[in-house]
C-alpha cells in the first residue's frame, strides 16, 4: 500500500515530466511573440489602433477649457491659423511639413493629420469590426442551414451565394450607399452584406467536414437533435476557422470602406480613405497628406492579415505539427 | 532544440508569397519614412508652398486689401506672325449637360461653347469694364429715346456651311442671317405657351420688351425694338447668355427646343466639330465667319488664326495635369491645388494668369415662411449674426488655397463699374480681418444671436451643393465655424446630384438655408433684379420688399451710368444692413499656367467668352519654348 503522501508526490512528478510546465500568461505571451514574431508585430499593431480608436478623445476634462485630447491631441476638425501682423488677417497653416507642432503635417484645410488619423481608427475599426460581426454571424448561421439541411435547400443557398459572390462587391457597395442614406450604420451592414458569402462557404465546408466524425455520429445515436448537435458539438469545432477568418476579413472591410470613402460615398466624418482622397490632390506639394493616410490603412490591414495568419499557426492543430 | 529557435527556422526557411509581400510593405513603410525625412527638410520652408504663414508670409499669401489683381493686358492684341494649329487647354467644357438649347441651358459651361457658335446682336468687348462692343449689329443702337433701339444688322453673315451641315440641314447651311433670325431669338424666349417656357431663365428681361419690328422686312436687315418702359440694361440683354441668334428652322415646332448636337449650327467663330461628354469639345474654324476682318488692323487678318481648339476634359489629379501641361499636349491648364503654378512656371519657365472670376460661393436663406418650408432665420439680426460670425478669409484659404479672393460684396468685384470698391468693403463689419474689428465683429454676431433668441432656436440643415467638391469638403469647416461663434450646431446635406436638387428646392422655396457655387453674372440688373426684385426669377428667398423694388426698379430705369452704379452701390447697402438673404462669401481666382508661345490669351471673368479672344490666339512656332510640342 503507497501512503497517500508518497501518492501525491508521485502525481507532481508525474505531472512536471509527463504535461507541459505551467507559464504565466505574460511569459506565454513574450514566448509566443517570439516564435511568431509576425503575429507579435500584427498584435502590437491592433493593439494600438484599437488603443487610438477608444482612447482618441481621453481624457474627458469636462469643463476645463484649454483642455485637449491626450492622444489625438487635437480634435479632427480643428484648423489652425495665426494672425499675421503684416498682412492684419489670420493665415492659416495649410500643408505644413511634419514638425513638433504637428507631428505628421497639417492638411490643405489647415487641420493636423496625426489628429485625424487617430480619430479615423475610430471609424475604420467600427465599421470594419461592426460589419464583420454581423458578416459572420449571418454567415454562420446560413452556413449551419445549408451544411446541416443539405439536399435542395443546401443547393438553393449555394447557388445563391454563387450569384451573389460574381456580383463585384464594390458595384454591390456604391450601389447600396447610393440607394440609402450615407450614414455609417447603413455603411456597416453593406459591408457585413458582402462578407456573407465568404464567411458561409468556408464554414460550410468545415461544418461538412465535421458532421462526418465520428464523435457527431456517437451524439446523434445517443438520440441528441440538431440543434444540441450543431451547438454544442459542432460549433466548438469550426470556432478556430471562424476566427481565422473574422480576423483576416477585418482588413477587408477596411480596405472597402476606405475605399468607399476614397469614392466619395463614405457617410459624413473622419476616414482614411477620405484623407487619402483629399491629400492625393496635394501630392505634389504636401504629400504627407496622402503618404501617412495610406499608410494607416496599409498598416491595418496588414496587422490584420498577418493575426490571421498567426492565429490560424496557433489554432490549427494540422500545423503545429 | 534548434527547432525551437525561430531564427535558425528562418534561415532555412524558403521565400513564400507572404514572406515577399511581408518583406515589400516593411521595406515601403521604411522608404516612406525615409521620403518624410525629406520632406521636412531644410528646403521645405523656402520650397513650401505656403510657409509657415506667420513667420514668412509668402506672395502667395491671399491679401484681402489689395485691389483688383492685374488682369492680363487689356490694350492692343499681339499681331499674329503665324496661322494654324490647333490650340488644347484642360477645362470643364465637355460637362454632361442639361440641353444643348442655347436658349434654356443653365450650365456655365456652354454658355463658353455656344459663345464661340452663335452670334449676338452685341457683345461685350470688356466685362471687367462693363464695355460692350457690336457682333452681328454693324454699330451701336441707335436710340432716339429711351424705349426705341433701331438697329442695323451686318450683311452677308452667314450660317455655318460644312459639308455635315449640307447633308442634314440644307436650307439652313451657308443661309444669310436676316432680321427675322434675331425676331424670332427674341420672340421664343417670350412665349409663354411653349411646352419649354419654364426653362426661358431669362425670359423676364424680354418681358421689358413692348414690340419687335421689323422695318425693311422679314429678310432685311434692320430690327427695331420698342421697351415698354425705359430700360437701361437692354443693351446688355441683347448681349447677354441667352441672345444667342439660332436659325428657326432648326427648332423642334412641336417640342420647342433644339436639344441635338447636330443642330448647333450659328454664325459665330468656330463650327462646333465633336461634343464627347467627359472627355473633349473640339471646335474647327469657321472660315466665313463675318467679324473675321474686324481687327486686320491690329495684324489679324482672316480670323480665327488657328485651325480649331479642344478643350479637353481636365484628368482629376495634378500630377496627371503637370505632366500633360509640361510635355506641351496642353497649352494652358488651371491647377486643383493653386500652389502648383508659381512651381511649374519657375520650373519649365512657362508663364501664369491669374483672374478674378465673377463666380462666386455663397449661402442663401429663405426669409419668409413658404407653403413647403418654415424660415428658419426670420429676424434680421439672427441673419447679421450669421453674415458676421462665419468667416470668410478662414472660407477661403480652405476652398481654395492661395488661389482666392475674399471680398465679396453682393455684385462681384470682377464687375468693377458696378461693385463696391475693395476700399470701401473692407470697413464693412463681416468683411474686416484685422483682428480687434474681427474681434468686434464676432462679439457682435455673439449678442445679436443671444438677444434675438437664437440659443433657442431649433436645429436647421444647410444644403450644400454636390459640386465642386470643396463646397462638400467644407462642411465640416462651416459647421464647426459656426458653432465655435454662436453655439449653434447646424444639420449639413449634400446634394448627391450636384446641383439639380437644390436648384429644385430654390424653386419651390423650401431651401432655408443653401451653401454653394454661382456662376456669376454681367450687368448689375443681373446680379440685384433677378435676385431681389419680388418678380424676380432668382428670388428663391420669398422676398418681397417694397423698398428694395423700387430701388430696384430705379436703377433699371436710371440710363446716367454713374447714378446707376450708385443706386447700385445704395441697393448693396441695403441688401448687407436691412436684408441679408444672401450671403456672399470668397471667390475663386484660378490661377493657371501658360506657354509663352501662345499668343493673344486673356482672362476673362465669366463663361461665355469664346467669341472674344478665341478668334485672335495664335501659336508661335518660332518661339524657343514651342519645340517638342505635339502638333
Amino acid at each position: 500500500m503507497e501512503s497517500s503522501g508518497a501518492a501525491e508526490s508521485r502525481a507532481l512528478v508525474l505531472e512536471r515530466e509527463i504535461l507541459p510546465p505551467r507559464v504565466s500568461p505574460w511569459r506565454l505571451a513574450v514566448r509566443t511573440g517570439l516564435r511568431k514574431p509576425l503575429g507579435a508585430f500584427s498584435a502590437v499593431i491592433i493593439v494600438a489602433l484599437f488603443g487610438a480608436a477608444i482612447f482618441a478623445g481621453w481624457p474627458p476634462f469636462v469643463g476645463m477649457a484649454h483642455a485637449r485630447p491626450f492622444l489625438a491631441r487635437y480634435e479632427a476638425e480643428e484648423s489652425f491659423f495665426n494672425y499675421d501682423e503684416a498682412k492684419f488677417m489670420e493665415i492659416g497653416l495649410q500643408k505644413e511639413p511634419p514638425s513638433a507642432a504637428h507631428w505628421l503635417g497639417t492638411d490643405d484645410q489647415a487641420r493636423d493629420t496625426w489628429s485625424r488619423i487617430i480619430w479615423g481608427a475610430r471609424r475604420s475599426l467600427r465599421v470594419g469590426l461592426g460589419a464583420l460581426a454581423l458578416g459572420t454571424i449571418i454567415g454562420v448561421a446560413i452556413a449551419f442551414v445549408s451544411a446541416y439541411s443539405r439536399g435542395v435547400v443546401d443547393l438553393i443557398i449555394q447557388h445563391f451565394m454563387d450569384a451573389f459572390q460574381a456580383f463585384p462587391p464594390i458595384l454591390f457597395l456604391i450601389l447600396m450607399v447610393t440607394i440609402t442614406s450615407p450614414t455609417e450604420n447603413w455603411l456597416t451592414i453593406a459591408l457585413a452584406v458582402i462578407s456573407v458569402p465568404s464567411v458561409s462557404r468556408i464554414v460550410r465546408s468545415c461544418i461538412i467536414t465535421t458532421r462526418e466524425m465520428p464523435y457527431i455520429e456517437a451524439a446523434r445515436a445517443i438520440g441528441a437533435g440538431a440543434p444540441r448537435i450543431m451547438i454544442r458539438h459542432i460549433l466548438p469545432n469550426v470556432t478556430a476557422p471562424i476566427i481565422i477568418i473574422f480576423s483576416i476579413g477585418v482588413g477587408v472591410v477596411i480596405l472597402a470602406e476606405a475605399s468607399l470613402s476614397f469614392l466619395g460615398l463614405g457617410p459624413p466624418g473622419v476616414s482614411w480613405g477620405e484623407m487619402l482622397n483629399q491629400g492625393r490632390l496635394f501630392v505634389l506639394t504636401s504629400p504627407w497628406q496622402a503618404l501617412f493616410s495610406g499608410m494607416a490603412i496599409t498598416l491595418a490591414v496588414l496587422a490584420f492579415n498577418l493575426a490571421g495568419d498567426a492565429l490560424r499557426d496557433i489554432l490549427d492543430p494540422r500545423l503545429r505539427i | 532544440m534548434d527547432e525551437g529557435n525561430y531564427w535558425k527556422r528562418l534561415a532555412r526557411r524558403r521565400l513564400t508569397r507572404r514572406r515577399l509581400l511581408t518583406g515589400a510593405a516593411g521595406m515601403g513603410a521604411g522608404l516612406a519614412a525615409l521620403s518624410l525625412v525629406g520632406c521636412g527638410g531644410g528646403g521645405g520652408k523656402e520650397n513650401g508652398p505656403t510657409g509657415t504663414a506667420a513667420a514668412t508670409p509668402g506672395p502667395e499669401c491671399p491679401d484681402p486689401f489689395a485691389t483688383l489683381p492685374a488682369i492680363a493686358p487689356r490694350g492692343p492684341w499681339q499681331p499674329a506672325k503665324v496661322r494654324g494649329g490647333v490650340v488644347r487647354w484642360f477645362g470643364f467644357d465637355a460637362i454632361p449637360l442639361d440641353t444643348f438649347d442655347p436658349h434654356q441651358t443653365q450650365f456655365g459651361p456652354l454658355f463658353s461653347i455656344h459663345s464661340g457658335i452663335f452670334s449676338k446682336v452685341l457683345a461685350y468687348d470688356d466685362v471687367y469694364d462693363n464695355r460692350m462692343m457690336t457682333d452681328l449689329a454693324e454699330t451701336m443702337p441707335e436710340t432716339p429715346d429711351k424705349l426705341t433701339y433701331l438697329i442695323k444688322l451686318r450683311p452677308n453673315v452667314h450660317f455655318h456651311d460644312t459639308e455635315k451641315i449640307r447633308n442634314s440641314f440644307p436650307d439652313t447651311a451657308g443661309r444669310t442671317l436676316t432680321a427675322e433670325d434675331v425676331k424670332y431669338s427674341i420672340e421664343r424666349q417670350m412665349n409663354s405657351a411653349s411646352p419649354k417656357a419654364s426653362l426661358y431663365y431669362r425670359a423676364s428681361q424680354w418681358t421689358t420688351l413692348d414690340k419687335i419690328e421689323l422695318p425693311d422686312g422679314p429678310s432685311g436687315l434692320t430690327i427695331k425694338f420698342t421697351t415698354k418702359a425705359p430700360t437701361a440694361p437692354f443693351v446688355h440683354y441683347l448681349g447677354d447668355t441667352c441672345a444667342f441668334i439660332i436659325p428657326k428652322e432648326l427648332v423642334d415646332p412641336n417640342s420647342d427646343d433644339m436639344n441635338s448636337l447636330d443642330k448647333m449650327v450659328g454664325t459665330g467663330p468656330f463650327i462646333l466639330d465633336r461634343f464627347a461628354a467627359l472627355q473633349v469639345v473640339r471646335m474647327v474654324r469657321n472660315p466665313d465667319w463675318f467679324a473675321k476682318d474686324d481687327l486686320a488692323d491690329q495684324g489679324l487678318p482672316n480670323r480665327p488664326i488657328l485651325d480649331g481648339l479642344e478643350s479637353i476634359w481636365p484628368p482629376a489629379d495634378d500630377t496627371s495635369t503637370e505632366a500633360a501641361f509640361r510635355s506641351k499636349q496642353v497649352d494652358f491648364t488651371g491647377y486643383v491645388d493653386s500652389d502648383n503654378v508659381a512651381r511649374i512656371v519657375e520650373a519649365v519657365g512657362a508663364e501664369s494668369d491669374r483672374g478674378i472670376t465673377a463666380g462666386w460661393v455663397n449661402s442663401r436663406f429663405l426669409l419668409k415662411d413658404s407653403e413647403y418650408a418654415k424660415a428658419p432665420f426670420p429676424d434680421l439680426r439672427l441673419r447679421k449674426a450669421l453674415h458676421l460670425a462665419i468667416d470668410r478669409s478662414r472660407m477661403g484659404q480652405q476652398m481654395f488655397g492661395a488661389g482666392y479672393f475674399v471680398l465679396c460684396p453682393p455684385v462681384s468685384l470682377s464687375l468693377k463699374q458696378w461693385a463696391y470698391t475693395p476700399e470701401d468693403l473692407v470697413k464693412k463689419p463681416g468683411y474686416r480681418f484685422r483682428r480687434e474689428e474681427r474681434e468686434e465683429d464676432l462679439a457682435e454676431a455673439k449678442r445679436l444671436w443671444e438677444a434675438a433668441g437664437g440659443p433657442s432656436l431649433p436645429q436647421v440643415e444647410v444644403f450644400i451643393a454636390g459640386i465642386p467638391d470643396y463646397l462638400k469638403n467644407f462642411a465640416p469647416q462651416f459647421q464647426r465655424n459656426v458653432q465655435e461663434v454662436l453655439g449653434y450646431r447646424v444639420k449639413t446635406r449634400v446634394d448627391p446630384t450636384g446641383y439639380t436638387e437644390l436648384a429644385q428646392c430654390a424653386l419651390r422655396k423650401s431651401c432655408v438655408w443653401g451653401l454653394n457655387y454661382d456662376n456669376g453674372w454681367l450687368d448689375l440688373d443681373d446680379w440685384l433684379y433677378a435676385y431681389f426684385h419680388s418678380t424676380g426669377s432668382r428670388n428663391s428667398f420669398n422676398l418681397a420688399d417694397a423698398t428694395l423694388d423700387q430701388m430696384l426698379e430705379d436703377q433699371r430705369a436710371e440710363f446716367d451710368r454713374e447714378r446707376r452704379r450708385q443706386i447700385g452701390l445704395e441697393i448693396q447697402d441695403y441688401l448687407l444692413d436691412q436684408v441679408l438673404a444672401k450671403l456672399d462669401y470668397v471667390a475663386p481666382s484660378q490661377p493657371s499656367t501658360r506657354w509663352p508661345y501662345l499668343g493673344n490669351r486673356r482672362m476673362t471673368p465669366w463663361f461665355g467668352d469664346w467669341y472674344l479672344y478665341p478668334p485672335n490666339l495664335w501659336l508661335d512656332t518660332a518661339h524657343s519654348t514651342y519645340e517638342g510640342r505635339p502638333a
